[in-house]
């Protein structure tokens, strides 16, 4: 537990809030909670840093991501599993049950609520319009450039108004599976994460599923803090006598801060001569 | 009940629970007043093509003359994004009156949320309503 603890004000730390009213103050809370061990286990400590997390929640409403949301209630969960008599087993069942309920919702919201991600629509939308998924798009689509310059620009004019839709565009055929491919990956991996941490008969798939998640999909989707706050929870949750599995999440969250930080996508490409 | 962790232990099912009331608001907002999918804690980022890049927002002034778009002043900005991602009506009612404050000359206002849509077969999209006050 208290490496997952340090783990977690690491995380605080490192993926605190925009504004510096509410950066500044978690941050220096989270310091302290760093410099001195002690404090980080007293329940009342995290039960101030619930508050210093989840009040940007009603101040940025609607604008917070989901993993803003996520991050309030692990904090509010370390708060009440320290007023425990077994703190460890309280944060274990508190860190599985928000995994599972987290891939259960994001699950639902994809493959019966959409009514345009089973399809592949949001895919291959997405790997031609977000310039986040366009060094996949190269990379693996077989995508070109001028292809994505394209459909960007006629999307921009015909989002804002300035020009009606083209016609006809025509898809790359590898872009086309590969959002397939995407699509079906997330699937499987999402709802199987999901049930490995919300069905007990599934529960030594769990900590692999959710690491081999961490070290995919946040190559491409750089939402570094849901990634980091994921691996937290997995280390949270961890039995004790999982000591290399502790590691792995470890050892996954630092990949995702790499990925964010080495461009090896670009230097892939450059490699490739694809630029 | 032996899914339920000890007496002493039951407080740490308090933060699923309200991750699982969270969610369920966010459905319900989805479904009331077309909350975006990907505000608001339902966890539906990454989910749909719906989310605030390809919605939109459009003040149409009514005159006897005809009709004419309002453009938003970069300070309604964060307002604009409110309305964009929680199209209520209330929401939309709060634009109107703030631009009207700025431009107290303006005539009738309509104020509409628009989303994009995208044709499975080719990816054209189309332009879609979901929101809509008249006469503010």
């Amino acid at each position: 537990m208290e490496l997952a603890l340090r783990v977690l004000l690491l995380v605080l730390l490192l993926d605190a809030p925009l504004f510096w009213f509410q950066r500044v103050p978690l941050q220096i809370v989270c310091g302290l909670g760093l410099l001195w061990p002690a404090l980080a286990r007293d329940a009342r400590y995290w039960a101030g840093l619930t508050v210093l997390v989840g009040w940007p929640l009603f101040w940025n409403w609607p604008f917070s991501d989901n993993h803003d949301y996520l991050r309030a209630l692990t904090t509010l969960a370390v708060a009440l599993a320290l007023t425990t008599s077994a703190p460890e087993q309280a944060l274990r069942t508190s860190a599985r049950l928000l995994v599972g309920g987290t891939f259960f919702f994001a699950t639902l919201w994809k493959v019966v609520l959409s009514p345009d991600w089973i399809d592949g629509t949001f895919f291959r939308v997405t790997l031609l319009s977000d310039p986040r998924f366009h060094d996949l798009a190269v990379l693996v689509g077989g995508a070109s450039w001028e292809t994505l310059d394209a459909f960007d620009a006629a999307l921009t004019d015909f989002l804002t108004g300035a020009g009606g839709w083209p016609g006809a565009f025509v898809e790359p055929a590898g872009l086309y599976s590969l959002a397939l491919a995407l699509t079906a990956f997330t699937a499987l991996i999402e709802s199987g994460i999901a049930l490995a941490f919300l069905w007990p008969r599934l529960a030594r798939w769990r900590n692999w599923l959710l690491i081999a998640f961490g070290a995919t999909t946040f190559a491409f989707a750089t939402v570094r803090g849901f990634g980091f706050l994921l691996m937290t929870l997995g280390l949270a949750q961890c039995e004790d006598d999982e000591r290399r599995t502790r590691y792995a999440y470890v050892a996954t969250l630092f990949l995702i801060e790499a990925y964010r930080n080495v461009p090896w996508t670009r230097l892939l490409i450059d490699a490739l001569g694809l630029s | 009940m032996a899914w339920l962790p000890p007496h002493g232990r039951r407080r740490a099912l308090v933060p699923p629970c309200l991750l699982l009331l969270l969610a369920l608001a966010q459905i319900g907002g989805f479904a009331a007043f077309d909350l975006s999918p990907w505000k608001g804690g339902g966890f539906g980022m990454f989910a749909t093509t719906d989310h605030g890049g390809f919605r939109s927002v459009r003040v149409i002034e009514q005159t006897a003359a005809g009709e004419r778009r309002v453009p938003v002043p970069d300070e309604l900005e964060r307002l604009q994004r409110h309305v964009r991602e929680v199209p209520r009506e209330a929401n939309l009612r709060r634009l109107a009156a703030a631009l009207r404050a700025r431009e107290p000359g303006l005539g009738a206002l309509r104020v509409e949320v628009w989303r994009a849509e995208f044709d499975p077969d080719d990816l054209a999209p189309s332009r879609v309503r979901i929101a809509v006050a008249e006469r503010l």
